[in-house]
């Protein structure tokens, strides 16, 4: 491990440009992810991955160069996942199941809980699953959250106090 | 952030790790790029339709003129290519990175000198890099904490990684919450890839600096050492039974062995920042004693090394 430090003297200062294959090899997991919490459907979920990386490779040569582009890939896939949910229920898209997996976990009181509120997840709006998700799970300010859902910090907030209502309502009547 | 209440704090948290953990056992397929866009491919339908509708002698010349326009998608720059001559591909470049890390800047690839974005760190820093060519490589940055030097590129093939810490737990952290630059100076020779990842709030391993600073454990041989995957530690010269402190994330193993069998490997079981003691007796052999740590890549872990005496 080198923990020493080198005096820089050079004076260029060229900033190296992304790959693409550099950027999907970073950010896929990422979105997965996102797109999981919000979506709560694997297949769906990879679906909100792939169309994300297919507008950054449409859009490459002009986003390689900015400095955005994790944040811009996350608005991206946020609004895919919101706009989907939707598409999806106008179209009378069944309830998905409550998810089973086998020996996911071996603390069953553990794994419970995790269903329990799961389930009342699931049934929130996917604008509060993503309010939540994007404010609880990765911390951003509601400004920030407004910017990714594209809609106003005044909508965010409203997003946030019904879906976390819910989800305390829900579960204090189990 | 949000004002929330302990108990779904709780039940929230236990959801966000459930589907995070979901997540890390998908298999993702791998994002294909489509020769044609299906949006291309309905315009020229379309057209085709018209134009064979409306004027017949004109079908000719308009089907020219959709064939011109529909052979091939635009190429991006820096488009989904296999990693230059020498160079590991980016997914191989940033697998072994922790997994309780993410990244704040992806792969980036260039030769000789160049300034990386500036970034503002937490928790623990993590980065990773490769170079190929016959030339030195060195990465400095704005803090003194950060950095690695004296890196030679010999051909192909020459990775190496560096992991700090930023948190203050030790209450003097020169990094924490302060905008970071990073530099790479290298012979213009040089081609090179880089990636940086944090471990975000909360550092993942009980830090065993605390230890050293109560002044209970001496003298040093290593002082306390971050790093994942399998890496060498500095080679010590002890002259008593030594004692190695140590701690590690994920649920694989640890190994610690001696490449020249100076001291007899042992191998532990990492339980989510567990952290133990391993004693190996004094070697039988005068000489500085090389200490190697085998664990899975993605595996954090950190440790020092001291003298027993009494």
């Amino acid at each position: 491990m080198g923990v020493n430090i080198s005096a820089s003297t050079t004076t260029s200062a060229a900033v190296p440009t992304p790959t693409f294959e550099g950027m999907v090899a970073t950010d896929r997991r990422r979105l997965y992810t996102l797109a999981l919490s919000i979506l709560r459907d694997e297949g769906e979920a990879e679906d909100a991955v792939q169309e994300t990386l297919l507008k950054a490779w449409r859009s490459w040569s002009t986003l390689s160069h900015a400095n955005y582009v994790s944040r811009w890939l996350t608005r991206v896939c946020v609004n895919h996942c919101i706009s989907r949910r939707r598409f999806l229920r106008l179209r009378g898209w069944p309830q998905l199941e409550l998810f089973e997996r086998a020996g996911a976990s071996d603390d069953e009181s553990g794994r419970a809980e995790v269903l329990d509120i799961d389930r009342v997840y699931r049934r929130l709006s996917p604008k509060q699953r993503a309010a939540i998700t994007l404010s609880y799970r990765y911390g951003y300010s509601v400004e920030e959250c407004a910017g990714f859902m594209e809609c106003r910090p005044r909508t965010v907030r409203t997003h946030l106090t019904r879906g976390l209502a819910t989800l305390r309502k829900e579960l204090s009547d189990d | 952030m949000i004002d929330i209440d302990p108990r779904l704090d709780s039940e929230l948290r236990g959801l966000y790790e459930h589907i995070e953990a979901e997540s890390s056992s998908h298999a993702l397929p791998g994002f294909e790029v489509p020769g044609t866009t299906p949006r291309r491919r309905i315009l020229s339908l379309i057209a085709a339709v018209a134009s064979v509708a409306v004027v017949a002698a004109g079908v000719t010349v308009f089907a020219t003129e959709l064939h011109s326009r529909t052979v091939k998608p635009p190429a991006p720059a820096g488009s989904p290519s296999a990693a230059p001559p020498g160079l590991v591909s980016a997914a191989e470049l940033t697998a072994g990175l922790p997994a309780v890390s993410h990244i704040v800047i992806p792969v980036l690839r260039g030769s000789g000198s160049a300034s990386l974005p500036t970034f503002t760190p937490t928790g623990m820093l993590f980065i990773t890099w490769d170079c190929a060519g016959s030339g030195s490589f060195a990465l400095s940055s704005t803090t003194p904490s950060v950095g690695a030097s004296g890196n030679q590129c010999v051909g192909s093939g020459t990775q190496g990684d560096f992991v700090s810490q930023v948190s203050p737990i030790d209450g003097k952290s020169a990094i924490d919450g302060k905008q970071l630059s990073l530099r790479i100076t290298a012979d213009p020779s040089v081609n090179w890839e880089i990636a940086v990842a944090e471990s975000g709030p909360g550092v993942p391993l009980p830090w065993l600096g605390s230890v050293v600073k109560s002044g209970l454990w001496w003298p040093l041989l290593v002082a306390p050492t971050y790093g994942f995957g399998t890496s060498e530690l500095e080679t010590f010269t002890p002259t008593a039974p030594f004692e190695v402190a140590y701690a590690c994330t994920g649920t694989g193993t640890i190994e610690f062995s001696s490449p020249d069998g100076s001291v007899p490997s042992t191998r532990e079981t990492c339980r989510n920042g567990w952290s133990g003691q391993q004693t190996f007796p004094t070697p039988t052999f005068s000489g500085p004693v090389h200490l190697a740590i085998n664990a899975p890549p993605t595996t954090l872990w950190e440790v020092m090394i001291f003298e027993v005496h009494g």
